[in-house]
């Protein structure tokens, strides 16, 4: 599944070269469509990145083993900004 | 009445510092990275803060006017598809060093990830090089801006003053902490605003259909890409965002996230956050070749405070104002901490060897961002205007710095003399395009819309590579310490192995 999302990222990153509506002067939803496409691209964007978050490249519970190894890191972690 | 928006908005944020200090420690930790502690929310909403500087209201707009809408796919989808990625395959890994080995800067994992003290000092010199016409832009932009919103009422001094003490006041009181927390009321502020405006100024002009439909008659051009933007440009335009990969302030905000998982939520919004500040800014810069034609050069910057001017009442004018403000300090207070905890970590402890005590290195910390803040303002009235056309040069050189980070985490072959190489060839040539077409507006090479930064970028990868693999690869000790996984070992095995060996 990672592979297939990393490939749909790679896909965004094609497409957000859309040369076949360079010169396109039609509207969807009410927006150019130079506009409206790139529109979408981010909020497939932010899809995509919806998926990939759960194969983060650390597992949280090994990253949570690296951060042991810092002394002053757990100990001066604090309860702020959360 | 503007002045009065504005002022509550300043207090508002000096009253965030003053709590965000109640819950401070003396610890170098604390005062620079939140204690490593801030959550998803907070992070994503300082992080796009951080990244989005006034240009996102102001520029996208006047940059909308001038060229028309292709401007939201060659930056802002740009921004959205590439800053995630960069958080997703960059930010959590360097997260995960950083709490490891307890670094606070940027230069603190190079140093140590290539072994060479005199490497981390060549970069840290470039860093900050690279980092003062950002600070400069910030500074004047908000002067100048206050100047024209109040039409010469406020002057240009008085506002950059403005600007300088707020931030210095938050930032020295609060540390990371005070950053992020107004960060987040600043990135709100600025989001909400610039959909506010966008919706008052359209419904004024009759909706969005008939604002597109006016501009179809008169230039007909904007509403496609067309010359305006060539192919070149598009394709090569995509790596100037990678620049959020090797910005100090950024980096400094990855190593302050709580956990791995904190990371989730900004890489998941982030596009949506880049859409929410750009259609509008976009859609109000089109609209204005309807309403107020004529604007040219940099006065087109200004076309989104003229909408307001025409279509808002003065309350909108002051909201905007304080947006403007919200999405400038946003970006100066993280770049003015970084760099306070550069000379801070990177100088006084790391070149001069200096032992500096917890409490030490917090003095330190707010002295240096009174210093660089003083510094930056003092510059700000000796330059002019035609400092902002460093912004693209700064993004330039930060993105054609990405390779190392890259090779640093993923490539164990990478050597010292590679990254040195990698450096020298940014440097040679970052200074060869500036000085050829450094005051040449939306110069490409050779006038073929390929950016600079696509061959400075490339010379990089390529130096990186051949002169890593003339050379004796690092030590498989030095290697263990960033790649325990790939030592034949699954990575919570490595991890537990490398913890009782430090032990």
């Amino acid at each position: 599944m990672k592979s297939v999302l990393l490939v749909c990222l790679a896909l965004l990153f094609v497409v957000h070269n859309d040369l076949w509506w360079w010169t396109d002067s039609s509207r969807w939803f009410g927006l150019p469509v130079g506009l409206a496409f790139h529109l979408l691209i981010c909020f497939a964007a932010a899809l995509v990145f919806w998926g990939l978050t759960r194969y983060l490249p650390y597992d949280p519970q090994d990253v949570a083993e690296v951060g042991d190894l810092h002394p002053d890191a757990s100990a001066a972690r604090s309860e702020g900004g959360r | 009445m503007i002045l009065a928006i504005l002022g509550l908005y300043l207090c508002a944020l000096l009253a965030i510092g003053f709590a965000s200090r109640r819950m401070a420690s003396s610890t170098g930790e604390d005062f620079f990275l939140a204690g490593r502690g801030i959550g998803s929310f907070v992070l994503l909403m300082t992080l796009f803060g951080t990244h989005m500087t006034a240009f996102s209201l102001l520029g996208a707009s006047g940059e909308a006017y001038r060229v028309g809408i292709g401007v939201f796919g060659l930056m802002a989808s740009a921004s959205a598809l590439v800053a995630p990625a960069v958080f997703y395959f960059l930010g959590v890994r360097l997260w995960a060093l950083g709490k490891r080995h307890g670094y606070i800067t940027q230069v603190q994992f190079f140093r140590d990830r290539y072994g060479s003290k005199s490497f981390g000092l060549a970069l840290f010199v470039v860093l900050v090089i690279l980092l003062i016409p950002y600070l400069l832009i910030g500074v004047k932009g908000g002067g100048i801006t206050l100047e024209q919103i109040t039409e010469g009422a406020v002057p240009e001094w008085a506002g950059s003053l403005i600007i300088v003490a707020v931030v210095m006041s938050y930032v020295s009181f609060g540390g990371l902490r005070g950053t992020s927390w107004a960060n987040t009321f600043q990135t709100l502020v600025f989001i909400t605003l610039g959909a506010l405006a966008a919706v008052v100024i359209l419904r004024s002009m009759g909706g969005v259909e008939t604002a597109l439909d006016r501009v179809a008659a008169q230039s007909p051009e904007l509403l496609v890409r067309g010359e305006a933007i060539p192919p070149l440009k598009m394709l090569t335009y995509l790596l100037i965002p990678l620049s959020v990969g090797m910005f100090p302030h950024i980096f400094q905000h990855w190593l302050s996230a709580q956990s791995a998982r904190t990371f989730r939520l900004p890489m998941v919004a982030y596009p949506l956050c880049i859409a929410a500040v750009w259609v509008p800014s976009v859609l109000l810069g089109v609209a204005g070749t309807a309403d107020v034609p004529g604007l040219e050069g940099s006065a087109a910057n200004g076309v989104l405070v003229r909408m307001i001017g025409l279509h808002a009442p003065e309350l909108l004018a002051g909201l905007l104002t304080a947006g403007v403000f919200a999405a400038i300090m946003s970006s100066l207070d993280s770049q003015v901490l970084s760099m306070s905890s550069l000379f801070t970590h990177d100088v006084l402890r790391g070149t001069f060897g200096m032992d500096l005590s917890p409490a030490k290195q917090v003095l330190s910390g707010r002295l240096f961002v009174v210093l660089i803040l003083a510094v930056t303002y003092g510059l700000s009235l000796a330059s002019d205007p035609s400092l902002f056309r460093l912004g693209v040069w700064s993004f330039t050189g930060f993105a054609s710095l990405v390779p190392l980070a890259l090779a640093a985490v993923y490539w164990r072959r990478s050597t010292l003399a590679g990254a040195w190489a990698a450096l020298l060839t940014v440097i040679a040539l970052w200074l060869y395009f500036f000085t050829q077409a450094g005051d040449i507006p939306g110069y490409s090479v050779g006038g073929t819309g390929v950016m600079p930064v696509a061959v400075i970028f490339a010379a990089a990868v390529v130096a990186l590579v051949v002169v890593s693999l003339m050379t004796r690869p690092p030590s498989e000790d030095r290697l263990g310490r960033f790649f325990p996984e790939s030592a034949g070992l699954g990575s919570s095995e490595a991890h537990r192995i490398s913890r009782q060996e430090g032990s």
